[in-house]
């Protein structure tokens, strides 16, 4: 199963820089091993504005999971995370 | 540390792509410290000489170059290094535009080949053909194209080029190509294919590429780019994105190093002498031949200007600038077509000698300097009117002599104006077709108002206020490219070494890719060979003068103080004269009241839309009138001001006014007048503001009377003329309403001939003529010509003016006719075989009135006939011929319907019975009324104006049998009877009564129509 929010799931994460270093998910602490990709959304401003940077990342739990910084609401979220 | 130079930069001349102008990128680039910009826009070098320009003034060094679309539509930067690199860069894009199908160069990998030198290659953006195969996973093929590169550019001249836009495969295609360079032992180079110069211009950005693409932004998701990051990055950040490649980013400081060329061709601009002999001599020798015969008194003075203008010319080795205008004026006298300059060069001396103007300076006192000083770095410039028939001959003549590849047409940039920028921006942010329509159709030039209006209904405020703040910024950028109505360039060099050229829509015809300003900033030949129907009139009437009356007048030694010219423009009748014959010259006619030709020159320079800005109009008058005196806003303006009663009038005085109040230097002033007739930005034109105060209040002068002095000039903005240009265009109206007072016959004739021109219809210029005595005939098909001619006396009509007689049919009646006249309906029919149609217009008109004056019988013999109609290659209009009785008042209306106009009498006749019945005052009897008097007026609509300074009023010009009658009518006036304003041809009009120095207006109240 790979859970996946279209608009993302509002997770609590660690950040340092601008990078994430932790987050929390499913009542667990998943640390960022290792930063696998990232890139920068920014479009439909004349409609519903998304602008975020995504973080494809590894954790020390073990998932590869798709975060995101939205850069307008300053907010961290968890996207995708292939199990 | 290391440092970094943005090499890939498009602008707003990259159409409907990049979304900042060259001056915005340069502003941005000195904020961030960049001691270097190049621009490179799609296919050209559009912006070069504004980028060089803005360049100049911020202390940064420009680099020139062009992103080429090549072959398959892959992408190739090209940097210019040297001059060999510059005509290599436009003879490539020349090439690509001029093989290419128009508006899509195409640039072949195969010519570059022998054309690198001087041209510094990257591979480009992730369009470019290496990036673009390592994308697809092809290293193979990718290691080819470079190879190829390689091969065309060697290894010194072809970089590797790495972007990063935090796009998600950015990291891996950046390796790539580092890898890949290594392989092949390249350099690689950083770049950032900037289109905006700050985030914020991404909207924009989003916008002109669904403007490209022609769909709304929710359709264009594919074209557009995933994020905002196309701007001009700081060097910090450019820094942290290429960590891994230090060499990348030296690699720029190198590169903008070794690009050393800039679009200067001051110096090598003119083409040699034919016989190589030294321009200067020659010159001196034609004006100094000249003199005597110009000046036959004041000599002395003469010769002494000559040879003071004489030595400036030398200075800026202007002679052979002279000579070519010369020559070309002298073809068309040669060949008989009129020609008149004028622009600056009418304060010239010289160019009155050569005959290139016709205005004296000394005897008008213009001011050498406005158009010629030692230390202008500009060219100057002459604008030469031709006869509108005959110009093609001109143009043909300059590409034969000069030879078809240094010649070519200057181009204009059509530019967002409010109206297509709400259509455009509304059309891709998806609002309401009908609601576009509507706005664009309400709005004329005031971007104030739209800033401040509400959202209509429909639309939502935050759509709507990304509207209001886009079409703001859209406005002003270059929306296509097109041809100069007269402008050409003429070169030393072949054109395509030293601008890129691109079809016109001509065949044979070539558009360079500068404009005017940009090839005056260049240090380029401009001239500009204008049509002028106004001249072709004036040629036409002289040559029916010389007929009937064995005379030619010679308008160059018209003496200027024609009484019946002067009669003539203090009563306001003026109509068909050049200039002065609009409703507001008119009205300014009867304050102003010439007397002498130096009146005319400031009537003509007043009533423009840059005076009227200003302020300048009202003051003026009254103090013409003697209701108000005449002060100075500081007593050192007097001298300046002192021939225009205080008031700024001439480019001339703005310039003066410049320099003695604000202290500004002849260069100064220069680039002060040059941001003027531009449209510069209001930020230049506020930095200009500064320095003038700046420069008053150090000679004492307070601040409010300077920013007051300021605000006047700046009311020129774009449109004062320059007193030369005013003379010169004051002399063309003085000659015209010459032949006008003294041959009326032969000057309606030749104006009726050389339609469409001027302020008025046909229908208007007939009226005219006929109340000052000129007989005019209808239409008679034994008798009209194609053209109108006189006839005994008379004007008569041309078969020209019957509704559908195009060329063929005409010379279908001609041809017939030679074999005899037509002895009838039957028989005319038979020998032209024109189309029932036809016929039928030319019986409505009176062409047959001779056979049978009964039109109606005339039409129902026609049912009646049988006979073979041959059909002409032409469209008939599309309203049909109504078919009423005919007596007298009808048949003039059905001339209407056929000509547009009636030579047997007004339309207002028909009806005068009606209007006398009913109180309905004439435009004689308005003459009579007093001030503020209800009457009620009324007449055919023959002017209907809106003019965008007017907030609104609508100002109509009604004609009957005995003149005309000036209406205002009030915007709520107006909105109230909108459709009787706009729909009736003949308006009944009640209002009251207003009279200013003579003028006399009826401010209207209502209206109905005459059906």
């Amino acid at each position: 199963m790979t859970p996946f929010w279209p608009d993302g799931k509002a997770v609590p994460v660690l950040v340092g820089g601008d990078a994430p270093i932790a987050f929390r998910w499913n009542r667990r602490r998943h640390r960022v091993e290792h930063v696998s990709g990232r890139w920068r959304i920014h479009t439909l401003w004349w409609a519903d504005e998304v602008w975020r940077d995504y973080w494809e990342v590894v954790t020390d739990t073990g998932l590869l999971c798709v975060l995101f910084h939205d850069l307008l609401a300053d907010g961290w979220f968890l996207e995708r995370v292939y199990e | 540390m290391s440092g970094y130079v943005e090499l890939h930069c498009h602008s707003c001349f990259s159409l409907l792509d990049g979304a900042s102008t060259p001056e915005v990128l340069v502003e941005r680039a000195a904020q961030l410290g960049m001691p270097a910009l190049a621009l490179t826009d799609h296919d050209g070098l559009y912006g070069a000489v504004r980028f060089y320009v803005a360049a100049r003034e911020r202390g940064i060094h420009p680099i020139f170059g062009a992103e080429a679309t090549l072959e398959g539509g892959s992408h190739l930067l090209l940097l210019a290094e040297d001059r060999a690199g510059w005509a290599n860069l436009c003879a490539l894009l020349s090439r690509a535009q001029l093989e290419g199908s128009k508006g899509e160069a195409r640039l072949r990998l195969s010519w570059l080949r022998g054309r690198t030198d001087g041209l510094i290659a990257l591979t480009g953006c992730r369009h470019g053909r290496v990036p673009s195969l390592l994308l697809a996973g092809e290293k193979d093929k990718a290691a080819r194209a470079l190879r190829t590169l390689k091969t065309l550019f060697g290894p010194r001249r072809l970089y590797v080029e790495l972007q990063h836009h935090l796009h998600r495969d950015d990291d891996s295609l950046m390796a790539d190509l580092a890898e890949l360079a290594e392989t092949l032992r390249l350099p690689i180079v950083a770049t950032h294919n900037v289109h905006y110069a700050t985030r914020d211009g991404h909207r924009l950005h989003d916008v002109l590429t669904a403007i490209r693409h022609n769909v709304p932004l929710d359709e264009a998701q594919p074209y557009l780019r995933a994020n905002s990051e196309y701007f001009l990055q700081s060097v910090d950040e450019m820094a942290r994105r290429f960590a891994a490649y230090p060499g990348a980013l030296e690699a720029t400081q190198e590169i903008a190093h070794r690009c050393r060329v800039e679009p200067n061709f001051r110096g090598d601009a003119l083409p040699p002498q034919p016989d190589r002999c030294d321009p200067d001599l020659r010159l001196a020798e034609l004006c100094r031949a000249a003199l005597p015969a110009r000046y036959p008194r004041h000599r002395d003075k003469a010769a002494q200007q000559l040879e003071h203008e004489l030595r400036v010319i030398a200075q800026t080795r202007l002679a052979g600038y002279f000579l070519l205008v010369w020559d070309i004026v002298r073809f068309a006298k040669d060949r008989g077509i009129l020609v008149r300059g004028r622009g600056s060069a009418a304060n010239s001396i010289v160019a009155y000698l050569l005959g290139i103007t016709n205005v004296d300076p000394l005897a008008h006192d213009l001011l050498f300097e406005r158009f010629l000083s030692a230390e202008a770095r500009v060219m100057p410039d002459i604008d030469l009117d031709f006869c509108a028939r005959r110009r093609e001959e001109v143009i043909q003549y300059v590409y034969e002599r000069y030879g078809a590849s240094h010649v070519g047409m200057v181009c204009t940039y059509v530019t967002y104006q409010e109206r297509s920028a709400v259509r455009d921006v509304g059309k891709a942010l998806g609002l309401p077709a009908d609601i576009v329509d509507r706005l664009a159709r309400s709005r004329r030039g005031h971007w104030g108002d739209a800033a401040t209006a509400p959202p209509p209904e429909g639309v939502f405020s935050g759509v709507w206020e990304q509207f209001q703040a886009l079409c703001q910024q859209i406005r002003g950028l270059p929306r296509h490219l097109s041809i100069h109505v007269g402008g050409m360039c003429i070169t030393a060099k072949p054109l395509d070494e030293i601008v890129p050229l691109e079809r016109a829509t001509m065949p044979g015809r070539v558009v360079i890719q500068w404009d005017k300003d940009s090839l005056e900033d260049a240090g380029l030949i401009k001239l500009d060979i204008l049509s002028l129907r106004t001249l072709s009139a004036i040629d036409e009437c002289l040559r029916l003068v010389e007929r009937n009356h064995g005379v030619r007048p010679d308008l160059d030694a018209l003496p200027l103080d024609d009484a019946a010219v002067y009669e003539a423009l203090q009563r306001a009748d003026t109509i068909g004269a050049f200039q002065v014959e609009s409703r507001a010259q008119q009205q300014a006619l009867v304050k102003m009241k010439p007397r002498c030709f130096r009146d005319l020159v400031v009537e003509v320079a007043i009533i423009r839309p840059g005076p009227l800005q200003g302020n300048m109009v009202h003051p003026f008058f009254r103090r013409r009138m003697g209701l108000e005196p005449v002060t100075y806003a500081h007593p050192m303006l007097k001298p300046i001001l002192e021939e225009t009663l205080g008031v700024i009038v001439f480019q001339e005085q703005a310039i003066r006014v410049a320099m003695v109040m604000g202290g500004f230097s002849p260069g100064e002033a220069d680039l002060l007048r040059r941001a003027m007739s531009r449209h510069r930005s209001e930020e230049e034109m506020a930095s200009f503001r500064e320095r003038f105060v700046r420069g008053a209040m150090g000679q004492g002068v307070s601040r409010d009377i300077a920013e007051r002095v300021f605000a006047q000039m700046a009311g020129f903005a774009a449109y004062g003329f320059c007193k030369s240009h005013a003379a010169a265009f004051a002399k063309t109206a003085y000659d015209t309403l010459y032949l006008r007072a003294h041959y009326p016959v032969e000057y309606a004739c030749a104006l009726l001939n050389n339609q469409p021109m001027g302020f008025y219809p046909p229908r208007v210029l007939i009226g005219d003529a006929r109340r000052h005595g000129v007989k005019v005939l209808p239409v008679d098909v034994n008798r009209s010509e194609g053209k109108c001619v006189v006839e005994g006396g008379a004007v008569r009509l041309g078969l020209e003016y019957v509704n559908g007689m195009g060329a063929a049919a005409i010379a279908r009646v001609i041809q017939a006719r030679e074999e005899g006249e037509f002895a009838g309906l039957a028989d005319f029919c038979r020998r032209t075989r024109l189309p029932r149609g036809l016929v039928e217009n030319l019986i409505l008109a009176g062409g047959m009135d001779e056979w049978n004056a009964d039109r109606r019988a005339m039409l129902w013999e026609l049912g009646r006939l049988r006979y073979r109609e041959e059909e002409l290659p032409m469209v008939l209009p599309a309203d049909g011929v109504m078919l009423a009785p005919m007596p007298r008042a009808e048949g003039v209306l059905a001339e209407y319907g056929a000509t547009g106009l009636s030579a047997n009498g007004h339309l207002m006749e028909v009806c005068r019975e009606r209007l006398d019945a009913a109180g309905v005052l004439t435009s004689r009897d308005l003459g009579r009324a007093r001030e503020g008097s209800r009457v009620r007026v009324a007449g055919m609509v023959v002017v209907r104006q809106a003019p965008p300074t007017a907030k609104g009023f609508v100002f109509l010009t009604l004609e009957d049998e005995w003149g005309l009658i000036n209406v205002i009518v009030r915007p709520d006036v107006f909105a109230a009877h909108r459709e009787v304003w706009t729909g009736s041809l003949v308006l009944v009009v009640e209002g009251t009564v207003q009279r200013a120095a003579g003028a006399v207006n009826v401010v209207a109240e209502g209206a109905s129509g005459v059906g």
